[in-house]
């Protein structure tokens, strides 16, 4: 048994629940051939280098699995011929670079729109914390500026002292 | 002449830990010209080693769009 990467592009139109229907149908045809779906990461939304199919974008999936390899160029035909994706590659790599599967493959495509919230959240929270921030050093400037002022009455009220002590 | 003594090394025999695969395609770029076209390894002071899998992996990301086959200056 070999183990192979394939990293295929899905039309950028595909979201969701038709994304999910493709990547298990791809499995499906991994498993049809006598292979065995390790691991399968969905990379996201990414604008490629060139167009491809007039399209400037494309959803980025990889899989790594595990077969003897006779099958293989049956399995890059059946992509080729699925109009949905736009460009297929397998390619042959060592054991270990097989990564394990931590996520899965649904909560993967549901994230996809997660990051954008948070984002805004967090760069809502950057936000919220440089106004606390400002606050607190117009806060720390008044007080220094209190202080000063403070200061420059004890200094004068020294100075008129000593004015007086020498006048007496 | 100072330039023909200073020796170049190869990053990749500096840095072990740097991976050269294609879905890095960010660390390929930099090897890469202005049009698309692989810098040799004399330029770039890669070793002859490291240059065939660069030259190998930057092939496989112009594959799956990740870097572009040509790129036309005058038109952009």
């Amino acid at each position: 048994m070999n183990f192979y990467e394939t990293m295929y592009i899905v039309h950028p139109i595909l979201e969701l629940g038709r994304l999910h229907d493709l990547i298990l149908e791809t499995e499906k045809i991994i498993k049809d051939k006598g292979g065995e779906v390790l691991y399968t990461k969905v990379i996201g939304k990414k604008r490629m280098a060139y167009p491809i199919m007039k399209q400037k974008f494309g959803t980025y999936i990889l899989v790594q699995y595990k077969s003897n390899g006779l099958k293989n160029n049956e399995f890059s035909l059946d992509m080729e011929h699925n109009p949905n994706i736009l460009r297929q590659m397998i390619i042959s790599i060592n054991e270990s670079e097989v990564k394990e599967q931590t996520e899965d493959v649904k909560d993967q495509i549901s994230g996809l729109t997660r990051p954008s919230k948070t984002d805004d959240k967090n760069t809502e929270s950057s936000k919220d914390e440089a106004e606390v921030k400002s606050t607190e050093l117009s806060s720390e400037d008044k007080l220094s500026e209190e202080d000063k002022s403070s200061d420059d009455k004890s200094s004068e009220e020294v100075v008129s002292e000593t004015v007086e002590a020498k006048e007496e | 002449m100072a330039f023909m003594n200073s020796k170049k090394i190869c990053t990749f025999c500096e840095n072990r830990d740097t991976n050269i695969n294609y879905k890095e395609y960010k660390i390929l770029r930099k090897f890469i010209t202005e049009q698309g076209k692989i810098i040799p390894g004399f330029v770039t002071g890669v070793c002859s080693k490291h240059q065939r899998k660069l030259g190998k992996e930057i092939k496989r990301a112009r594959n799956v769009a990740f870097l572009p086959y040509t790129y036309d200056i005058r038109h952009h």
